[in-house]
């Protein structure tokens, strides 16, 4: 999808007031950096915010979880063959596309600075395509760790805190920096809920907003926020769409909808769908153009979440009133010798 | 340039697909950029829309308006230096950030875009290049800055997508319109045409291709 999340991009994805789907793409978005042991700050309304990182699905066991560097290839045919495929992989693949072009920039910085002679520290297998069980926890010892930060976005002074928290962040991750090479997830959630909101002017939170980008995109860092657009208003959701480089939307679909049963074959394994409205375009002046805009998202034996291109159902020829012109079109000449012939 | 959507690198990187190298230019002072960082802090705290100060020091983007000042009479000297081109144009990416400097007030933004139209250097008069997004204008408090934003213009360029969504081949369509009778004079000199012009582009890496609608 576009190549995935570009280092020092934000992901934007608007809520549905009536449906958490949201949450369940900010769990896999951190799950999958805490499997890295990425650094994490996640800021929240919520009163504890550390709590909600109990409910991150676990990493699944067995032979499931490969290494996708050792086998490139089948897994190449395999995403080929495979028509779901999973919201992890897609995480995986923009992953490990950021990273590679972090690299290259890497590379380049060195190069074109000349600091020469300086190896850099060998690269950290890493298993880009981890895969996630919704029903495990995640393991106690990836959550406890030292580079896992809470804020709770609560209370008079939660701006000035939030941003300076994220500005250190950021600077622990900056690009100029020859460290350890690893890129910083910050994940807001609902950041323009009512609690969040009493005593803030809609422009401070844009002029954070902004603040935010301009320092992310000097860092080794991607931010994934989500807010209610209803909450808002018009304009400021224009805004703030304006201010994403990835903007997904997700939606809850009604349990007797009758045309969409009809339309779709799977419609009753569906819990919601995930629109695309932007890619990112950072460093280009070209467009992106997602291949689908809307995917089903299904949850696979309460287990795994699968995100689906949507499929629609062949329409039945003879309920159709085009059907007789095509029949028309195509039918077979008067004198052709075999039904087959045109 | 006031660039206060992207990080300068952003610029120069598309900039380099096209054949203009935006750093050379940086370094020899014929470019000044101006990065978004600078500025938000600026931004005052706690004000809101329709507070009756107006005056020039109590606007944030005063600061905003001197840095450009300084560096369009910067680049006079150099461009008297090299003697060169001694037109000189303020470009600023997404002017609808400077609301948010401004903290909401629009007359601020109106009357810093005076400024910058004002600003001459050797008696001859900058042109302003801004882009803004139409979308964040549409309510109450902020109608008329759509309206007052087209009327201090002399050419509005208006980029839209297709109405019938997202296509590979065509990326969407720009409607031209010439405002300025001056502007218009200068055209019927050359060539004849209508006020408004329609095209259809599409975006490449290293160009855009412009065409009639339907003409692809």
């Amino acid at each position: 999808m576009g190549g995935g999340i570009p280092v020092g991009g934000i992901v934007m994805v608007m809520e549905d007031l009536e449906a958490p789907h949201h949450m369940m793409l900010l769990r896999y978005f951190m799950a999958q950096g805490l499997a890295h042991a990425q650094p994490l700050l996640f800021a929240s309304p919520l009163f504890s915010p550390r709590c909600f990182l109990g409910t991150l699905p676990g990493l699944a066991t067995g032979n499931e979880s490969k290494d996708p560097r050792n086998s490139t290839e089948t897994n190449q045919k395999g995403d080929k063959l495979r028509i779901a495929w999973q919201y992890r992989r897609f995480l995986a693949e923009q992953q490990e596309l950021a990273d590679r072009r972090q690299k290259q920039q890497e590379l380049t910085e060195l190069r074109s600075r000349s600091a020469l002679e300086q190896k850099r520290p060998s690269l950290q297998v890493q298993h880009y395509s981890s895969r996630f069980d919704l029903r495990r926890p995640m393991e106690r010892a990836l959550i406890n760790t030292e580079t896992v930060e809470c804020i709770c976005l609560q209370g008079s002074d939660m701006l000035s805190q939030l941003q300076e928290k994220c500005a250190t962040f950021c600077n622990q991750l900056s690009r100029f920096d020859s460290g350890p090479q690893q890129v910083g997830r910050i994940a807001l959630q609902s950041l323009c809920s009512p609690q969040c909101m009493l005593l803030l002017s809609e422009w401070e939170m844009m002029a954070f907003l902004h603040q935010l980008k301009s320092t992310l995109r000097m860092a080794r860092a991607v931010a994934f926020i989500s807010f209610p657009p209803a909450l808002l208003r018009p304009s400021f959701t224009a805004r703030w769409q304006h201010l994403a480089d990835i903007l997904l939307s997700v939606e809850a679909v009604e349990d007797d909808d009758k045309t969409l049963d009809a339309m779709l074959t799977d419609y009753r394994d569906i819990i919601g769908f995930l629109r695309v409205h932007k890619l990112a375009s950072i460093n280009t002046q070209v467009p992106a153009v997602p291949k689908a805009g809307s995917y089903a998202m299904k949850v696979l034996k309460k287990k795994k979440l699968i995100l689906e291109q949507l499929q629609q159902a062949p329409i039945d020829a003879a309920g159709d009133q085009s059907g007789g012109a095509a029949g028309l079109l195509c039918a077979k000449p008067a004198n052709a010798p075999s039904r087959l012939d045109f | 340039m006031l660039g206060l959507a992207e990080p300068f690198s952003h610029y120069a990187r598309i900039a380099r697909k096209q054949g203009c190298n935006l750093q050379t230019m940086r370094d020899s002072g014929r470019l000044v950029f101006l990065e978004q960082s600078q500025f938000l802090s600026l931004q005052r705290n706690g004000k809101d829309e329709g507070s009756s100060a107006t005056s020039f020091s109590d606007n944030p983007l005063a600061a905003v308006y001197l840095k450009v000042r300084e560096a369009a009479r910067g680049n006079m000297e150099v461009n008297s230096a090299t003697e060169g081109a001694v037109h000189t144009c303020v470009m600023i990416d997404d002017a609808s950030v400077l609301d948010i400097i401004a903290g909401g007030n629009h007359n601020f933004v109106l009357d810093f875009l005076h400024y910058c139209r004002a600003l001459s250097v050797r008696k001859q008069r900058c042109s302003v290049v801004l882009l803004t997004h139409q979308d964040v204008y549409e309510e109450p408090p902020a109608f008329s800055m759509n309206l007052a934003l087209e009327y201090v213009s002399d050419t509005v360029v208006t980029v839209e997508p297709l109405s019938t969504g997202l296509a590979v081949d065509v990326h969407g369509q720009v409607t031209i319109l010439h405002r300025t009778v001056q502007m218009e004079y200068q055209r019927l000199k050359s060539k004849p045409r209508s006020r408004i012009q329609k095209y259809q582009f599409r975006i490449l890496e290293s160009t855009v291709q412009f065409f009639r609608p339907g003409q692809l």
